[in-house]
């Protein structure tokens, strides 16, 4: 998955009803509200070698940023970290019960599903199909909650909804993508990663189960590393929607029209409760792309070849994104692409990295 | 954070057997096997603030300890007492490789354990999982610290009620046999010892370390926190014959950089 943050700096009130507007016409199919946290800490000058002034030391950035809607059940308050532009990493606490009773049959079952190219669909259980539609529809009231402020757009949105309700009910057997969202980061990767996180667990390699915790790495940072590094800013993304579309750009490369998935969700960014901005984050839904390079993986590709296949995957999405914003008209923006490592794409931090370049005030 | 209340104590070597069988009958299950391997790190440069007057500096810096599963190179199960002469291999820290850099790690940091007349140790520790990273050392480094020394832990752990058991043997890098594991390399060829280093048990007599404890999450939890007592107290009285679990000196259990207690404590040693 490639990501793009577009940030919008003068964005007005009619900026953005008329960029929801035009997405709506899209017929989209809506995701749950969703915010956001980004902290930026600098680096406290006085931990230092020895013989140093404080005020020879560099700045150097810590950022913490947090996705409500990373933070899903089994998810357990994830947190993304970069240092400097240069190292990431994701936390989390392991929330025991969600955890351990969905990881034992999750993994198992997902693991098979990757080992069965020829028939995704049928290894997926009724089941969390099911819980899915369930989870859709209370999604879809809770939208039309958050429009309430304009008339006009809630009766648009019901009658969008409604259509999109019996497409919904059409696809619903062909379409195991509604599954395939729900588990974001669908590699291979992380389904071993989620069963070493159990086996961590089970060998008493952490303490912290509790599944009310709201302790993260930036809890502890503010808590205990203030002689490292002390919270600058705190900029809280809110009431964010959600959108997958489904478009018809043109391929500059090949000459052809070719349809197009997306993930947008978009966000009003606040510093100090000071309204500073749009965000809309952008991402490339390349579906074939992705089970291509689960079928790479499990073929243990050389690394070269699969390098290069990565950077030509994320040069035509990019070059999607760019189309997309032209077709339909984006407000303009700082549009942030960057990554944090050009040998490897790494959806999480690239996507902190992203947020970190887009909000800089 | 997770309020951790415990109590410790030690077990000869000869008493193990009887400990195990002791704890499958209380518990009425069988052990689950435990490995981990333990890093300590410290801030890479001293914290100095200045010194103004008037002005009380209260931030202090702290160790961080971080587990992640040991893996590989332990051959022997805890409960086979007679081979704990065998050679025992772990990933040392001190040799980055890319499982080490790419491992689930946990990250701990703990205030000292409160002081005063609990029947039971409570300590406060701040926790947070790092759960995907291709180079965890570089981030540390960025974040301010390296490590400072390691250890694995090798043992099982038992359930009773909300206490978790823990009989384990603790191991250190063994320095002096540097040199023959490069030869062992040679005549292994395999890759994992080309990774590893031979550990030592630190305390060679074979007693093993007994801990039991009970982790609360939030820290209002009072009804908790006064039931995870009585079962450690409770727990205590029934393993009375055995082994004496006591409260471990909470001196000794202080993280913090340039500790006065700490650096008292020890220096009594």
């Amino acid at each position: 998955m490639v990501t793009a943050v577009l940030f919008v700096n003068q964005a007005t009130p009619t900026t953005i009803t008329k960029f929801h507007d035009m997405i709506m016409n899209q017929l989209p199919e809506t995701l749950p509200s969703w915010e956001f946290e980004l902290g930026i800490f600098l680096n406290n000058k006085y931990s230092k070698p020895v013989n140093m002034d404080p005020k020879h030391i560099p700045n150097r950035y810590l950022y913490t940023l947090q996705l409500s809607y990373l933070n899903d059940e089994e998810r357990g308050n994830r947190m993304i970290s970069i240092i400097n532009n240069n190292k990431s990493i994701v936390t989390c606490v392991p929330n025991s019960t969600h955890i351990i009773n969905r990881l034992e049959s999750f993994t198992t079952k997902r693991l098979n599903y990757y080992k069965d190219d020829d028939e995704p669909i049928k290894k997926v259980d009724e089941k969390s199909k099911e819980e899915e539609i369930v989870k859709k529809d209370v999604d879809v009231d809770g939208d039309i909650e958050m429009e309430n402020e304009n008339e006009n757009e809630v009766k648009k949105q019901i009658d969008i909804v409604s259509e999109e309700k019996d497409l919904e009910k059409e696809n619903i057997e062909i379409d195991d993508d509604l599954i395939m969202s729900r588990y974001e980061e669908n590699s291979l990767d992380e389904m071993k990663r989620r069963k070493k996180l159990l086996k961590h667990i089970q060998n008493g390699c952490c303490n912290n189960l509790n599944a009310q915790t709201n302790e993260n790495l930036e809890l502890m940072l503010v808590s205990k590393l203030q002689s490292l590094w002390t919270l600058k800013q705190t900029i809280r993304g809110q009431g964010g929607l959600g959108y997958i579309i489904n478009v018809e750009l043109n391929d500059e490369e090949k000459k052809v029209k070719s349809q197009e998935k997306f993930r947008l969700r978009t966000s009003n960014c606040l510093l100090h409760g000071t309204f500073k901005g749009f965000l809309i984050e952008i991402e490339h839904l390349d579906q074939d792309m992705e089970k291509l390079e689960i079928t790479n993986e499990l073929k243990n590709m050389d690394e070269t070849e699969s390098k290069n296949r990565l950077i030509l995957r994320f040069s035509r999405s990019i070059t999607m994104i760019k189309s997309l914003i032209d077709t339909y008209k984006f407000p303009s923006g700082n549009l942030c692409f960057n990554v944090l490592s050009e040998s490897k794409l790494d959806y999480l931090s690239d996507l902190c990295q992203q947020y970190c370049d887009a909000l800089q005030f | 954070m997770v309020q951790q209340l415990s109590l410790t104590t030690q077990v000869e070597r000869y008493k193990i057997q009887r400990l195990l069988l002791t704890l499958e009958t209380l518990t009425g299950n069988i052990s689950s096997p435990m490995h981990k391997h333990s890093v300590i790190l410290k801030p890479r440069y001293p914290f100095t603030p200045e010194n103004i007057p008037g002005k009380v500096n209260q931030i202090d810096s702290y160790r961080i300890r971080m587990n992640r599963i040991w893996e590989d190179g332990y051959p022997i199960k805890f409960e086979s007492i007679d081979q704990i002469g065998a050679d025992i291999f772990g990933e040392s820290i001190t040799k980055p490789s890319e499982n080490i850099n790419s491992s689930i790690w946990t990250l701990q940091l703990s205030d000292i354990p409160a002081g005063g007349k609990n029947s039971v140790l409570i300590q406060n520790i701040y926790e947070t999982t790092i759960y995907q990273t291709d180079d965890v050392i570089g981030y540390l480094d960025e974040l301010g610290y390296m490590h400072e020394t390691e250890f694995w832990t090798n043992g099982v752990r038992f359930y009773y009620g909300n206490v978790i058991l823990e009989l384990s043997h603790i191991y250190i890098l063994d320095n002096k046999t540097d040199a023959i594991d490069v030869d062992l390399n040679i005549t292994d060829g395999s890759n994992t010892t080309n990774i590893t280093s031979k550990l030592k048990l630190l305390d060679g007599s074979g007693n093993c370390h007994v801990k039991a404890y009970v982790n609360v999450g939030a820290l209002t939890d009072l009804e908790s926190v006064s039931l995870g007592i009585k079962q450690l107290e409770s727990l205590k009285r029934e393993l009375s014959e055995i082994v004496e679990l006591h409260i471990p000196d909470r001196t000794v259990m202080d993280s913090r950089i340039n500790s006065r207690i700490a650096n008292s404590g020890s220096s009594n040693n």
